[in-house]
């Protein structure tokens, strides 16, 4: 019920519709009870009538019977005819006597032709007597009356009931019911004549009523108004009667009729208030929907701007407040998103920068390391040797001497490279590294070189590949030398014995490209340019070497204006650097 | 508004609903003897406004298969106007309720149990006629002192003719007259009338669909002889018989028309006591008499509720 109320979307119609439907029920209620209060009281009135008129029909009746019946008892001559005469003008009677206190002088019947004397019932003295009723084999009620005259005759007569009151009642008004009972309460007559015929009594109430005024009794659920008449000479009652319901049966149906048009009057404009009132709802639905999507998050899209003007200009301030709210989120999403890359790129940034620091510091301390180890190496044997010589409990050969001298020499030699590096590569650090360019031949070089890159290559073959012709470098000679030096050096450390070096120097555009390759294990994937830094050792200082040789390479080639890198090419290790071509023409 | 129109929907249905067909009341005759109270049972019934209510009067035309023919269908109530009606509709069987216009002996029939209390699917007003034979016999006797030797129209077979031919006798009995029979089992039967009434004051008709039906004709040959006609009722006194004295088939009609509004009013059948005639009325037809050449006890024409001058 709930869910089809809210989707009739029509509440305030409803409301209205109910604001209007209980007025008209109170109105109609108050209309019916008055109405039908005055319904009843003149239908009492219509009762009463009817039962005074009945009344009096019905006595008259009597009166008449009595009276004809009494010509006939006084009516000298034949009695036969005088009887066939009374009967003739009383169609109630069934069989008429008369008698003396001897005997029966005539009879007549109305269906016999020679009827039973009937039982006597009138008596001496008493000019008028009712006797008791009886049924025949039709089940009718039949009346006795005996009349006595002083003269000694008596009449008796058989009355039909139904028939009497079949003479009588001719009910003005059909809804009403009339019936005749006795001082039992059985039902003679009727103008409903089946219940005669079925030996009906008469409801308690009705027998045990006040004569006076209409009276409601129920009887087998039915509410009825009744009004009760005596009529002496039988002894008996007159009733008139009615159902309440049927009395109040066409003014059921004209407020039925009245209270139907109303409703349906309601109903056929419920439509339009429905609708109207759905105009003015609906847009207010639509904005608690949207509020709830706006609470919710954001507008999936604008609100439909139907309904009368009022709704529409609050449905477009709502979408136009919507819209605004909505740029102003997306513009604060866009900003925090910002906010968060760039918090995110200089944490990054900052990251870097610490594990650069924290490289460096760690860089330091390997350098530190090293170059302590690097000095410390020759020395102590400067140290040791020399401490040796200048022992003065030995008396040391000359060429032992000059042997520890030599050793001395070559150990200084030693650390004085490892100096002249160390100055070299701090100045390259700072870019104050000294090259004399000067336009020199390639061929010159690498025949200046060879003889010492072929010694250093001991136990595996130097191959020298050059591009044919004269190339002609603008290039600092001893540091290109040392860088070839250097790369050969380190090809011969990593390279396994009885393999090939091969020192491969081609001529491309833009410039000329030294390749020293080895058969060596090469370095881990990802360590390519961590191999220039100084005193970085891929092996960890299993072979020997002060980890500067490539540092100070590419800060020569650096100074050349070149490039230089590893990478394996064909399962071989290649270092390789450029220098740029060009430069003799100026010389 | 689905919904609307779904609450509507019943309503518009209602009320474009065709009324129910109208409940039939078929009344069925046998031939035009009866009719009169076929008509006075019918324009009591319409008197009485009942709504989807429609009398229709099946007239056989004295063609018994055209009564059967009547007897057929399921209409609310069958009415019948006479004994024969009566059984032709009850041996078409169906359960449709019977109220009958004038049978003769009731409980002779079979249909009725007791007469408080049908308690079959038949009940109605009984015409007394069989019972009132012997009263007709004195009321002719009270006319025409002078009758001593009545010829006797009767139908063998049918029902109350026992009954009614009983109480003939006893009341023959009594008035000291003698009886003679004359039995008619078709029309044709009535053209060998003449030849029987010499040596009768009178003819009696007895209960007999035939004769009623052929009253015309039974009249024409009665006055052809000279002699009276007793009828059933004054609506034979009016075709041409000279006395009558029965229950008016008016009036019986009047009366069951009553019995069938409270039968279609739901009352049940089985339990609506058979009545009697609400008048049992005298007509003698003066005309007849004079044309006869009979005399009249002035007395008795003091009698007569109708008198056919």
């Amino acid at each position: 019920m709930r869910r089809w109320l809210e989707r009739l979307e029509g509440r305030f119609t409803l409301a209205a519709a109910a604001a209007g439907i209980v007025p008209l029920l109170l109105v109609s209620a108050v209309s019916w009870y008055g109405l039908s209060h005055s319904y009843l009281s003149l239908a009492g009135s219509r009762i009463e009538s009817e039962a005074s008129r009945l009344q009096g029909s019905l006595d008259g009746r009597l009166e008449t019977l009595v009276g004809v019946l009494g010509q006939t008892l006084d009516a000298p001559g034949d009695e036969v005819w005088a009887l066939r005469y009374a009967a003739a003008r009383l169609p109630e009677v069934v069989e008429l006597q008369v008698r003396d206190d001897a005997e029966v002088l005539a009879t007549w019947s109305r269906f016999e032709v020679a009827p039973q004397p009937l039982e006597p019932l009138a008596r001496p003295g008493e000019r008028e007597v009712w006797g008791p009723v009886w049924r025949d084999d039709w089940g009718e009620p039949q009346l006795t009356l005996g009349l006595a005259r002083a003269s000694g005759r008596f009449l008796e007569a058989q009355l039909r009931a139904p028939v009497l009151w079949d003479a009588l009642v001719e009910l003005h008004d059909p809804t009403l019911h009339a019936f005749l009972i006795d001082s039992e309460g059985r039902i003679l007559a009727s103008s409903d004549r089946l219940e005669v015929l079925r030996g009906a009594r008469a409801p308690d109430a009705v027998g045990q009523a006040r004569t006076r005024g209409i009276f409601g009794y129920q009887h087998l659920g039915v509410q009825k108004l009744a009004v009760v008449r005596n009529v002496n000479r039988l002894n008996g009652r007159l009733v008139v009667e009615a159902p309440v319901g049927t009395l109040l049966a066409p003014l059921h149906r004209s407020l039925l009729v009245l209270f139907a048009s109303l409703l349906l009057a309601m109903m056929v404009s419920f439509w339009p208030g429905w609708r109207l009132a759905r105009s003015v709802t609906r847009p207010l639905d639509e904005l608690a929907r949207g509020a709830g999507e706006l609470e919710r998050g954001s507008l999936e899209a604008p609100l439909a701007e139907t309904g009368p003007p009022e709704a529409r200009s609050a449905v477009q301030a709502f979408n136009r407040m919507a819209a605004e709210l909505e740029r102003n989120r997306a513009e604060l999403k866009g900003y925090a998103q910002h906010l968060e890359e760039r918090v995110s790129e200089r944490t990054e940034a900052l990251r870097l920068a610490l594990e650069r620091a924290l490289e460096a510091d760690r860089a330091k301390t390997r350098f530190l390391a090293s170059v302590s180890h690097e000095l410390r190496t020759p020395l102590a044997n400067i140290k040791g040797f020399a401490s040796t010589l200048l022992a003065t409990d030995v008396a040391w050969k000359p060429e032992e001497a000059s042997e520890f001298l030599r050793i001395i020499e070559r150990e200084a030699d030693r650390m004085h490279r490892l100096v002249n590096d160390l100055l070299d590569l701090a100045r390259g650090e700072r870019g104050e590294f000294a090259v004399h360019k000067r336009p020199y031949p390639l061929r010159r070089l690498l025949r200046r070189l060879y003889p010492r890159l072929t010694r250093m290559t001991a136990g595996r073959a130097l191959k020298v590949i050059q591009p044919d012709g004269e190339i002609c470098l603008c290039l600092d000679p001893e540091r290109i030398g040392n860088v070839l030096v250097n790369l050969v050096e380190n090809a011969t450390k990593y390279a396994p014995i009885g393999t090939t070096i091969e020192l491969n120097i081609t001529q491309a555009e833009d410039g000329v490209h030294f390749v020293v390759y080895d058969e060596g294990p090469g370095v881990s994937p990802g360590l390519e340019d961590k191999v220039f830094e100084p005193f970085y050792r891929a092996d960890e200082g299993e072979t020997p070497g002060t980890g500067l040789g490539l540092a100070i390479a590419r800060a020569i080639v650096s100074a050349h204006g070149g490039k230089i890198g590893l990478n394996r090419r064909g399962g071989r290790t290649a270092v390789w650097f450029t220098l740029p071509k060009g430069g003799c023409d100026d010389a | 508004m689905r919904r609307l129109v779904w609450l509507l929907l019943p309503l518009l249905l209602a009320a474009c609903r065709p009324s129910a067909p109208p409940r039939e009341v078929r009344v069925v005759v046998s031939g035009p003897g009866r009719l009169a109270r076929a008509e006075a049972f019918v324009e009591r019934l319409e008197d009485y406004g009942l709504v989807g209510v429609q009398a229709r009067i099946c007239d056989a035309g004295g063609d018994r298969g055209r009564l059967r023919e009547c007897a057929k269908g399921s209409p609310a109530i069958f009415v019948t106007v006479g004994g024969v009606e009566t059984r032709t509709v009850m041996e078409a069987g169906g359960q449709v309720p019977v109220v009958y216009v004038g049978l003769a002996a009731s409980l002779d029939w079979g249909y009725v149990e007791r007469l408080s209390r049908p308690g079959g699917r038949t009940s109605g007003v009984d015409n007394n006629y069989a019972e009132l034979s012997g009263k007709r016999l004195q009321m002719l006797k009270l006319a025409l002192p002078e009758v001593d030797r009545v010829l006797v129209l009767y139908q063998p077979g049918v029902v109350p003719t026992p009954r009614g031919l009983d109480s003939l006798k006893r009341a023959a009995a009594l008035l000291d007259i003698e009886l003679d029979y004359f039995p008619v089992v078709s029309g044709a039967d009535i053209e060998g009338l003449p030849s029987e009434l010499p040596g009768n004051d009178a003819a009696f008709l007895m209960p007999s669909f035939v004769l009623e039906n052929n009253l015309e004709r039974v009249v024409e040959i009665v006055s052809e002889a000279g002699l009276p006609l007793v009828g059933l009722d004054a609506a034979q006194v009016h075709a041409g018989a000279f006395l009558a004295y029965g229950a008016s088939g008016a009036a019986m009609g009047r009366q069951a028309a009553r019995m069938a509004r409270q039968v279609l009013g739901g009352y049940p059948i089985s339990e609506m006591p058979v009545e009697r005639p609400q008048r049992v009325e005298l007509a003698v037809n003066q005309a007849a008499a004079k044309r006869l050449g009979l005399r009249v006890d002035r007395r008795l024409l003091d009698l007569a509720d109708e008198v056919v001058w």
